[in-house]
């Protein structure tokens, strides 16, 4: 009977596991079909860019695609550089003392 | 008639002072001084109305023509003195008559006017005469008369300190006749204005760097600059509590008159700030009064005494505007003289109240007097506000116009200086407060009412005027602006 | 309606909000929603122009300006005031009550503050006002976060007074304007207005205070201080190039503790941070649309903010905390708390049709025409980190995430309403962002809905979100280990008390050094301030004929020796 508990546990586990990666995975596609839909979408529609013509910012902002490769540059760089600054500012809760938090 | 109010103004309270003792009964006398002080500040704002016009009075005592006769000369500076020494001195008369019966006693209480009156006449003869030697003889009216009026005082300590007084306010004395006796020697004059004419012929010499020197030190002690103020301190705590405002509305605030008038009209200004340093000279004194007496205020227990280290530091602020030398400092000045008049006037008056009601003025005593005695309280700590400079108090135009003034002088440091002195007050003004409002009323205390009316209206009049003043600032600035360019004959 | 303008902006709230104590219960909450609806009529009524112009101190006051500047601002603040009112509906806290109503009359009068003096005046009372808000908590740790806040506040209204007086007198004139950030005076004005508005290094007092104020007073101080300050720097300082880096430089670092923050409450006021970052720059750009971009984005900005702090707030008032580690799951509890934390964090991310996307396109597009492509890539970089961080990470640490199992309701009803309106709000300007742009300052002609902006906003952030999933997937975004983030309060809590300890431990070493020898008593030295001006101190001394002639001495001898030398 002891066994047969533990086991059923372990289903259950292994199924709300199964099911939450299930789900985050299929998050992870829809986004990912969104962001390709945007891209594409991008090639379709005229943009109007709010550089002047043949200026640096219009080169950088003018190829299709661009905002999403910022935005995904942008937010892999944040989380490496997070990573290194959380080591410096990061300090223990009761930092500042018990009263003095 | 008219043309005879600079005489009346000085001859009407020197006939009331014998007057007064030979009426002998108390409230008769009480009347003859009410009714000449008061006649007097009618005088005077007349005279500031024609002294506004932009004419200099010249009077000539008993027709006889200056430089030989004394003259007595009005322009804007001494008729806005003048106002200041009788609107106090015609406020605090329906105060008197309470405060004195109760502090002094009801006997031969008409010594105690006719001294009062001559102290007043002193001090309106200090600031109207245009005659150097006159300017002593009064000086010495005024000192011998303040003397009398400290020794007055209920704690037996006052006679100490009046004798204390007596000792430095004759060698103040000294110093300032032997100023005037060595510009007599080199120049053969006692006139001011001939006097400053005929400096301006000899130039520099050292008889008249001599008379100088002596001149401004012997003011100094009379107007209480550190480090000469140690006369100071007692005769404000132990003289009676009605006498001490008197003084420290006025008596200091002649003296600064008396500084004035010899820098900047009988020296002149190349005499006074180029060849000496006088600006620095003074700056410095000044800013040691602001900081030094502020923080000895802190830790006074006993409230005269504290307002009277205060009224040290304030008039360190004057001073402070008079060395800048130019047309703003000068200003500056002017505004905190009547400004400070008012405040510390009023302040001493609410504690006058409080001696009257409790019989003490020891913070230490006063717990939860705020509570006890709310209209005095209130008053008291309005005064306060003043002292700080808190905005719509006239102390914060006093200051304003101070720290204008350095700023356009440059010594930009020293506007903050100015508002850093200014958190010293804050301290000791607070120190009132906590005392008055937060202690609770301790359970032995005895019961208090609030003061009578007699004593809380002029109270609050000055207190009124003091608000008032830090709104309406027409009289003040005005008056002040012009006085200052006046003074300056168009310099800075 | 004559009399509703016979009374200032704000000064209405505030003589108001003093009544406040008369009333009791119910009325009294009634009494508080109508003084700022009833200011927000009088606004209607007033015209363009100066009023109660009034000559005191020889200065002329300009103690109402009204202009399509302050205009803007002050609908917002008041409209801000009416839904933080209903949102404390049930508050029955006096101080606390008194103090937000006098707090957000201030800001409103603030704005219409036409010289120095007067918007020095009030932006003092903000100061004194909004620290209630925050000792409200009354716990030791909002008593002392509280006073760090007074302290730095009450220090830009000094800054403020100083530079005023400087500028005054040296250019007479006392009116609020353009300045040139040039001298003392203006700059003195420029670091006041930076500390409100949260500048790099002066913006400590943010992050600490404002998640400790209570749940209602955090509605409240996000509205108005911060957007307060935009405006003055918008009114002083347009077109200082400064402004432009110092914007970047907020906008990015606050980016980076946001996402490492474990409070919500603090994560909202990094990102707070984050936008007035936005806005900064487009001041500093100075030209017509970015200054409409300001404006529009300080609007839309205190709409999304308010919302987004009082989802926090329910939450907070329903679970007592507000670390994502102990939130989740609250959807099927708190599910209406949920769908506004859903529009609030798509409206600060900017999603189309959201009141975020048309004030930020405004600012982009206006860093665009002036060529600066460098801020124009930090924009989009701190657009893209607050989407990361406040409109994924919010929503689904709170509501989505794990669930927990505590026993939770839904918020009381006067708390949804706010949030509901807030939420219309929301939407409606989003929607149709022409009622906010007829209010903005400039006219000028701009569609924010042009498919070009949709797509590439749309592109930014799907991106955003894309990296977000994946790196929560793959646990890259735990926080293992709750930390505290250290920010420049710590200057105040540890710089400078550890500076004022060390300079005086090693000024009492060297006392002891020298006096050791002497055996001189301790307490002697404690007591030499005491010694010298204390009652019978030197400088107090009362019976000294002798020292006084001795300085009356030394005195006529400095003055002889100076005159002759």
């Amino acid at each position: 009977m002891n066994n047969e508990m533990k086991e059923t546990s372990k289903i259950t586990d292994k199924r709300t596991v199964l099911k939450g990666d299930y789900r985050k995975n299929i998050m992870l596609w829809c986004l990912f079909t969104a962001a390709i839909i945007f891209l594409v979408l991008d090639l379709f529609f005229y943009r109007h860019s709010g550089f002047e013509p043949g200026s640096l910012g219009a080169r950088i902002e003018g190829f299709a695609g661009a905002y999403s490769l910022i935005g995904l540059a942008s937010m892999i760089f944040l989380i490496f550089v997070s990573k290194i600054i959380k080591k410096v500012i990061a300090r223990n809760l009761d930092y500042y003392g018990d009263k003095d938090v | 008639m008219i043309a005879q109010l600079p005489a009346l103004i000085v001859v009407i309270p020197l006939i009331g002072a014998p007057l007064c003792m030979l009426v002998r009964y108390r409230d008769w006398s009480w009347t003859v001084a009410t009714l000449c002080t008061w006649a007097s500040f009618v005088c005077a704002w007349i005279i500031l109305q024609q002294a506004t016009s932009g004419n200099t009075i010249s009077y000539q005592m008993g027709g006889w023509a200056p430089p030989l006769g004394i003259e007595y000369r009005i322009d804007l500076t001494n008729a806005f003195v003048l106002l200041v020494v009788t609107g106090i001195g015609s406020i605090i008369m329906p105060y008197a008559r309470e405060s004195i019966r109760s502090e002094f006693g009801t006997r031969r209480i008409y010594f105690f006017y006719t001294a009062y009156l001559l102290c007043f006449c002193g001090l309106l003869g200090v600031t109207i005469t245009g005659d150097a030697f006159n300017l002593f003889v009064f000086l010495e009216i005024n000192s011998l008369a303040t003397y009398v009026l400290i020794a007055m005082g209920k704690n037996r300590r006052a006679l100490t300190a009046a004798y204390q007084y007596l000792i430095l306010g004759t060698i103040g004395a000294t110093f300032i006749v032997i100023g005037i006796g060595l510009l007599y020697a080199e120049t053969g004059t006692l006139n001011m204005y001939d006097l400053s004419n005929r400096i301006a012929e000899v130039g520099a010499s050292r008889t008249i760097g001599a008379a100088f020197a002596f001149l401004v030190v012997g003011i100094s002690l009379k107007l209480a600059l550190f480090p000469l103020h140690l006369w100071l301190p007692n005769s404000y705590t132990y003289a009676p509590s009605m006498i001490s405002a008197f003084l420290a509305a006025t008596a200091t605030k002649v003296a600064v008159y008396v500084l004035l008038r010899f820098l900047f009209t009988v020296f002149n200004y190349e005499l006074t700030f180029d060849a000496l340093p006088l600006d620095y000279i003074l700056a410095c004194l000044a800013l040691i009064a602001m900081f030094a007496a502020s923080t000895v205020a802190i830790f006074q227990q006993n409230l005269k005494r504290m307002l009277a280290y205060s009224s040290i530091a304030q008039i360190g602020y004057i001073v402070l505007g008079i060395s800048f030398a130019s047309s703003a400092g000068v200003t500056a000045g002017m505004v905190h003289l009547f400004n400070h008049a008012m405040i510390k006037g009023g302040m001493f008056l609410a504690l006058g109240c409080i001696m009257y009601r409790v019989g003490t003025v020891n913070i230490n005593k006063l717990d939860g007097i705020g509570k006890r005695m709310p209209l005095t309280t209130a008053a008291l700590i309005l005064g306060g506000f003043g002292l700080i400079g808190v905005p719509l108090t006239a102390g914060f135009i006093s200051k304003w116009y101070l720290v204008t003034a350095a700023l356009e002088r440059g010594w930009w440091p020293l506007g903050f200086l100015i508002l850093l002195s200014s958190l010293l007050a804050v301290i000791y003004v607070w120190r009132l407060v906590e005392a008055a409002y937060m202690k609770p009323v301790p359970e032995n205390a005895k019961v208090v009412e609030e003061a009578p009316g007699s004593l809380l209206f002029p109270t609050w009049f000055l207190i009124g005027a003091s608000i008032y003043f830090g709104i309406e600032t027409n009289l003040t600035v005005g008056v002040a602006m012009d006085a200052a360019k006046q003074l300056l004959g168009g310099l800075g | 309606m004559y009399s509703l303008t016979s009374i200032p902006p704000g000064l209405f709230i505030i003589l108001g909000a003093l009544l406040i104590p008369i009333f009791s219960g119910r009325t009294r909450n009634v009494f508080m929603l109508v003084l700022p609806t009833i200011g927000l009529a009088g606004l209607l009524q007033f015209d363009v122009g100066i009023y109660w112009e009034t000559k005191i101190f020889n200065q002329n006051l300009t103690p109402v300006r009204i202009d399509d500047l302050s205009l803007v601002f002050g609908y917002i603040f008041h409209l801000a005031a009416i839904i933080s009112v209903i949102y404390a509906f049930h508050i029955r806290d006096t101080i606390q009550q008194v103090a937000s109503l006098v707090y957000s009359g201030s800001a409103i009068g603030a704005v219409f503050a036409g010289d120095l003096i007067t918007l020095f005046v009030y932006w003092e009372i903000t100061a004194i006002s909004s620290v209630f808000l925050i000792w409200a908590n009354r716990t030791e740790r909002s008593y002392r976060s509280g006073m760090r806040y007074l302290v730095v506040q009450v220090a830009s209204g000094v800054l403020l007074l100083s530079g005023s007086v400087i500028y005054i007198t040296e250019t007479g004139s006392i009116n609020f304007d353009k300045m040139s950030l040039v001298g003392f005076g203006p700059i003195f004005i420029f670091v006041a207005f930076g500390i409100k508005a949260a500048f790099p290094l002066v913006n400590g007092w943010l992050h600490d205070a404002y998640p400790n104020a209570t749940a209602t007073g955090t509605v409240f101080l996000s509205a108005f201080t911060t957007k307060l300050a935009i405006y003055a720097l918008a009114r002083g300082f347009p077109n200082a190039d400064i402004l432009i880096w110092i914007g970047c430089i907020m906008a990015t670092i606050t980016v980076i503790y946001a996402l490492l923050e474990n409070d919500l409450r603090r994560v909202m006021t990094y990102s707070l941070n984050t936008q007035l970052g936005l806005m900064v720059i487009a001041v500093g750009i100075g030209s017509n649309l970015a200054l409409n971009g300001a404006v529009a984005h300080a609007f839309t900005g205190i709409v999304y903010k308010s919302l987004l702090f009082m989802v926090l707030g329910a939450v907070l008032v329903q679970t007592g905390t507000t670390k994502a580690n102990e939130l989740g799951g609250l959807r099927n509890s708190m599910p209406w708390t949920a769908a506004f934390a859903v529009i609030g964090a798509a409206s600060i991310s900017a999603f189309p049709f959201f009141i975020g996307f048309p004030s930020k396109s405004l600012i982009l597009s206006a860093t665009a025409y002036e060529g600066y492509w460098v801020v124009w890539g930090i924009l989009l970089f701190a657009s893209a980190g607050v989407f990361f961080n406040t409109g994924i990470r919010i929503p689904y640490l709170v509501f989505f995430g794990k669930q927990t199992d505590k026993k939770i309701v839904e918020a009381p009803a006067n708390m949804l309403v706010a949030m509901g309106i807030t939420s219309i709000i929301c939407l409606l300007i989003g929607i149709y962002p022409k009622i906010l742009f007829d209010l903005l300052p400039f006219n000028i002609a701009y569609e924010p809905y042009t498919m070009s902006h949709i797509i590439t906003q749309l592109q930014l952030l799907s991106a955003a979100a894309l990296v977000y999933v994946y790196a929560n997937n793959k646990d890259l975004l735990s926080n293992n280990k709750i930390a505290l983030l250290l920010d420049v309060d710590w200057f105040f809590r540890r710089g400078f008390p550890f500076i004022i300890n060390y300079v005086f431990k090693f000024y009492w070493k060297i006392h002891q050094g020298l006096l050791s020898n002497l055996k001189i008593n301790l307490s002697k030295i404690i007591g030499t301030v005491f010694k010298h001006h204390g009652p019978e101190g030197v400088l107090a001394r009362t019976w000294p004929t002798g020292s006084t002639v001795l300085w009356v001495a030394i005195l006529l001898a400095l003055y002889v020796i100076v005159y002759f030398v």
